[in-house]
């Protein structure tokens, strides 16, 4: 009776310490050479020390796992999700350049920084934010110092180039999950992002009916049989999946039916299109509209509601990364034309969209799309054909359209 | 729902009686019915060389039987329809069809209603157009439309074969009530039936008939803001919708100089193309129309059979879902006839 009393006294201690700031965190297994969370090499913690008698006394962490996340229900959010970045702001590689207050050249967003990022995201009425993150120490280690951009509210992840690409690999093409260490290492992330976010940080993390909403970008780079991994690891964590780059055309091929079926919901970084503004954002339409009916046919056959949140986009530009990347800029002629996105996706909302968002991407500075409040400088500000929206003129639509 | 199955037997029990007492062929002058049934047996032939008259009587017969066709234009006076209730369309929910909100409204027709019908019969086949240009005006909104209506039925013996086809275009200037911008909303709509029954009669006098159809449904609904200042805006379908269609429909027809009476019970039972797996995100499966429509038509001029006077009365039961493709006449429509033999 004693060793259970002090068994529940210790998974307590382990639940009201795991929200600390100053917690280190383990090796992120994308980076370690093993699977598990607990890499080699960690200096000795004793919260980790505390979780590992838990885990002796009364079994395995995995048997005390939450089943349920009590986190802020998406559907309840009003207003548009704000992507936000851990990046370094690199002034000659971008196309929107932040004002002083909000990003440092060349360094990432301080404390203080993120703090005011989130305030004007919610003056300017963002709902939640979505931030950018690959299982990492990395990106861990920046959003803890940030408390999860605690000023924001309620938050969820975006998995950045899932399988970890990014920073682990020159490779950022598709993966094939029929290979078994890859559906392995795509475990460990989901494990990482479970044990060291959405649980300690649950109060504000965004679910769907007590599940945990996770962003990738971009599951259709998942290649081979995905489908059975997602409901693998959904079998084991509560966890609600968001896909992207899904809706451009109707799946073809058996593992990209099933992976589509076994997401949860879809949410598109962009608006895709190398054409002209208006052209991209209504074909961007045309197609959520053409997604929706897909979904609908998807839904009576597999009995699952998906959720499809629309994406807003003030701009693309990407010129300015090195080594160049050959895009063309793509700019709206008007504010008469981002103002007709924005009446685009508020009209389908309810319809070919649910009630939620849409995403926007607040500061991914290089690909010129993100509305943080930017410098008007000379390259910048609109001209006769090219409308930029410089300061806040962006974020003065969203909140126009989507500040409920 | 008992008063209308009742109708047909009404209608078929009255016809039937009247038939073999009234509408004689030579007391209502109208052409001979090759059905038996209707018909007032023709004399014996008689051979010509023994009679100088029976010449006269033979071309008589052959004039007669040229004359069983009849073609008509109906010119509508009546200035009232039934359309989707424009909260509808300005809530985009037009799509989920006949169910929770309000749905049927009348509207004014805004200048004349250049809807002509057209039909031309003999007695084994009938053909039926109508449609044109509409522009209803209905809370200060225009609403523009076209729509073609055709059918084509013919009979062997008692065996009935036909169909029907519709296209139908509405357009609304500033409808949806945007943030900044006010958008147009236009849906286009098609569809067919064909059709198997019996039929007893002539359709160019009295007739009965009994037909099952199965059918297809589509519309499409668009949108297009109106924003000052930038071109190649484009018309953005926001839903589309199909349905297959199921069909009974009994129909027939009292005629005599004067006066022509007909009725029409038509049931459509709609099964959605692609199933809802949610009815109240995507609306229902399955709707149910059943119409019961009444013609009455009569001579205006008692010395000039050419013109009459249409009056077709209506009454609408079930999710009057055939408004999510079309608007119709009002309960009440009053039309024109002018009618050639």
């Amino acid at each position: 009776m004693s060793k259970t009393m002090l068994a529940l006294g210790l998974l307590v201690s382990v639940f009201i310490m795991s929200g600390c700031e100053n917690f280190s965190m383990p090796n992120a297994p994308t980076l370690s050479s093993g699977s598990s969370a607990n890499g080699d090499g960690q200096a000795s913690n004793p919260i980790t020390d505390l979780k590992e008698v838990a885990n002796e006394l009364i079994g395995p962490s995995d048997s005390i796992r939450p089943s349920i996340i009590s986190g802020t229900e998406l559907m309840t959010l009003h207003g548009w999700l704000a992507n936000m970045y851990p990046w370094d702001y690199l002034p000659n590689q971008s196309a929107v350049h932040p004002v002083s207050n909000l990003w440092t050249p060349n360094r990432r967003p301080s404390f203080m920084q993120i703090s005011e990022q989130c305030k004007q995201i919610r003056e300017y009425g963002g709902a939640a934010a979505v931030l950018e993150y690959s299982p990492s120490n990395f990106d861990q280690n920046y959003w803890m110092s940030n408390n999860f951009a605690g000023e924001c509210g309620p938050f969820f992840l975006l998995y950045e180039h899932i399988y970890g690409t990014r920073f682990i690999s020159p490779d950022g093409g598709p993966k094939n999950m029929d290979i078994p260490s890859n559906r392995q290492v795509f475990k460990d992330d989901i494990k990482f992002m479970f044990d060291n976010v959405i649980v300690p940080q649950q109060s504000r993390y965004v679910t769907v009916n007590g599940k945990a909403v996770i962003y990738m970008w971009s599951s259709n780079q998942m290649t081979g049989d995905f489908g059975s991994l997602l409901e693998e690891v959904k079998n084991e964590y509560p966890v609600f999946f968001l896909g992207s780059s899904e809706i451009w055309s109707t799946p073809s091929n058996q593992n990209d039916k099933d992976r589509v079926k076994a997401l949860d919901g879809f949410m598109e970084y962009t608006i895709g299109g190398s054409w002209t503004y208006l052209k991209a954002v209504q074909s961007s339409r045309r197609t959520s509209h053409s997604w929706r009916a897909y979904l609908q046919r998807l839904e009576l056959e597999t009995g699952k509601r998906y959720i499809f949140i629309p994406t807003f986009q003030a701009a693309y530009d990407d010129t300015n990364i090195q080594p160049p990347r050959n895009n063309l800029p793509m700019y709206a002629k008007s504010r008469e034309e981002v103002l007709y996105h924005a009446e685009l996706i508020r009209g389908g909302m309810g319809s070919a969209y649910d009630n939620i968002g849409p995403f926007v991407v607040y500061s991914e500075l290089p690909e010129g799309a993100a509305v943080i409040e930017s410098q008007c400088l000379p390259e910048t500000i609109d001209k006769p054909g090219r409308y930029v929206g410089c300061g806040t003129a962006r974020l003065q639509i969203l909140k126009d359209y989507f500040g409920w | 729902m008992k008063k209308i199955s009742i109708l047909p037997v009404l209608f078929f029990a009255l016809f039937s009686l009247n038939s073999s007492i009234a509408f004689g062929q030579g007391e209502i002058n109208q052409p001979l019915s090759a059905n038996p049934i209707f018909f007032i047996a023709p004399l014996a032939p008689i051979p010509v060389s023994f009679c100088e008259d029976c010449r006269q009587l033979t071309e008589k017969k052959e004039k007669i039987k040229e004359s069983s066709h009849l073609f008509y234009v109906d010119m509508p006076v009546s200035f009232q329809w039934k359309t989707v209730d424009f909260g509808r369309i300005e809530d985009w929910s037009i799509q989920k069809g006949g169910q929770d909100s309000q749905w049927i409204s009348s509207a004014t027709v805004y200048k004349w209603p250049l809807v002509p019908r057209v039909g031309f019969m003999t007695e084994d086949l009938r053909l039926k157009a109508e449609g044109g240009l509409l522009k209803i005006n209905e809370s200060e909104l225009l609403r523009e439309m076209k729509q073609v209506d055709g059918s084509a039925e013919g009979n062997i013996w008692y065996f009935l074969l036909g169909g029907e086809v519709f296209f139908a275009q509405e357009r609304i200037r500033n409808s949806v009530q945007g943030l900044n911008f006010d958008a147009d909303f236009k849906r286009e709509s098609f569809g067919g039936t064909g059709w198997v029954g019996a039929k007893v009669g002539s359709f160019n006098k009295n007739y009965i008939t009994g037909r099952y159809g199965r059918g297809y449904m589509d519309t499409t609904g668009f949108f297009m803001f109106n924003v000052p200042g930038v071109d190649g805006l484009e018309w953005i379908d926001f839903y589309v919708e199909r349905f297959r269609t199921t069909s009974f429909l009994f129909d027939g027809q009292l005629k005599t100089r004067w006066i022509g009476q007909s009725v029409l019970v038509k049931r459509t039972e709609y099964e959605r193309f692609f199933k809802s797996p949610d009815e109240s995100r995507y609306g229902k499966n399955n709707f149910r129309d059943v119409i019961v429509r009444g013609e009455t038509e009569i001579l205006v001029l008692p010395k000039r059979d050419l013109l009459r006077v249409v009056v077709v009365g209506s009454m609408y039961f079930g999710d009057n879902q055939w408004l999510m493709f079309k608007n119709d006449h009002h309960s009440v429509a009053v039309f024109l006839r002018v009618a050639f033999k």
